[in-house]
């Protein structure tokens, strides 16, 4: 027997854990072979939208997008890089739009702080959604600012 | 004199899952059922919306620096569907069960976010998927909003566990 020595309170409520967690793994399996936007299981792998630096610098021009917060930017930032997070959105994207106004085809690229942060991927989001920016590729750039500064350093 | 056997009327709603006989009181059954159906809503929605973007509540859960990106993956197809399992469970027979479950994992999201908060990470709940992830790092806000979830499982595991037994002892004085 599974749990003898239990109370039959206990042993059911334990049942109907194990029975639960058994059903949720099976539904993650199925998960797994089936959901068109699967986790990724290597480091290296890139996402839809993705680009990694050495992407970007063989691109002739871009246009930085800095989504951390106005401190880290304000402390240092990949030169000529644009201001814009979500906590100023409405004011930082008319300086978006002024710093686009010179070559409005030049690809966006966003950037956070590293590989596990999400601002760049929302701020990226944010930007393909709302300012009909459909036409210009955006990009996140994996590994962030982290990642340009370890190759700065090289 | 031949004697007729009476059939003893129970209510109801006198056995509960588990087999402890009792009849709680309407309030308690009142507070029982909406705090199933606000609890499952919750969980619902939660689990619901994770469902839809694995690789996004994978970020997510990468953003806490807690677990590398293998047990992201796997933790990213698992949860989701725990939640909503648990949901569903808390409808049912299975309540108790769900109601351990979701404690447990209340238990844990608190903890991870009070860990990346004395760690000052710049996170996104992602509670509730993209939706929630939008919003910009509450970590008090997180943090009361799941104890009042705890706070909310724990008052309808109580119910559940302990009302059949009251109602037992109100029905025998």
């Amino acid at each position: 027997m599974l749990l003898p020595a239990m109370p039959v309170p206990v042993r059911s409520i334990a049942m109907q854990i194990v029975l639960l967690g058994i059903l949720a793994a099976a539904a993650a399996g199925l998960t797994a072979v089936l959901h068109p936007r699967q986790p990724v299981w290597e480091a290296d792998v890139l996402r839809p939208g993705e680009v990694r630096l050495d992407m970007v610098l063989e691109l002739p021009e871009v246009l930085w997008v800095d989504a951390r917060t106005r401190a880290d930017f304000e402390q240092d930032h990949i030169p000529g890089a644009v201001l814009l997070n979500e906590e100023e959105w409405d004011t930082l994207l008319f300086d978006l739009f002024d710093a686009f106004t010179g070559n409005p085809e030049r690809p966006i690229v966003v950037y956070c702080d590293g590989e596990q942060c999400q601002r760049s991927t929302k701020v990226a989001e944010r930007l393909r959604a709302e300012t009909g920016f459909d036409a210009i590729d955006i990009f996140v750039l994996k590994g962030g600012w982290s990642e340009w500064k370890q190759w700065n350093n090289r | 004199m031949e004697t007729v056997e009476q059939p003893v009327k129970t209510p109801p709603d006198s056995t509960a899952s588990d087999g402890r006989k009792g009849s709680p009181s309407a309030a308690v059954r009142w507070a029982k059922i909406l705090l199933s159906l606000g609890l499952a809503a919750v969980f619902l929605a939660s689990g619901g919306a994770k469902i839809l973007d694995p690789a996004a509540f994978q970020k997510e859960i990468l953003q806490f620096q807690s677990v590398s990106i293998k047990p992201a993956g796997l933790l990213a197809l698992y949860l989701p569907w725990l939640e909503l399992f648990c949901g569903v469970a808390l409808l049912t027979r299975f309540r108790l069960g769900a109601t351990c479950i979701l404690a447990g994992l209340m238990v844990i999201f608190i903890g991870a976010v009070a860990l990346a908060w004395t760690r000052g990470l710049d996170v996104t709940c992602g509670c509730f998927g993209s939706a929630d992830s939008a919003a910009a790092t509450s970590y008090p806000l997180w943090i009361a909003r799941n104890l009042l979830i705890l706070a909310g499982l724990g008052a309808f595991g109580w119910l559940t566990w302990k009302a059949p037994a009251r109602a037992r002892k109100t029905n025998t004085a």
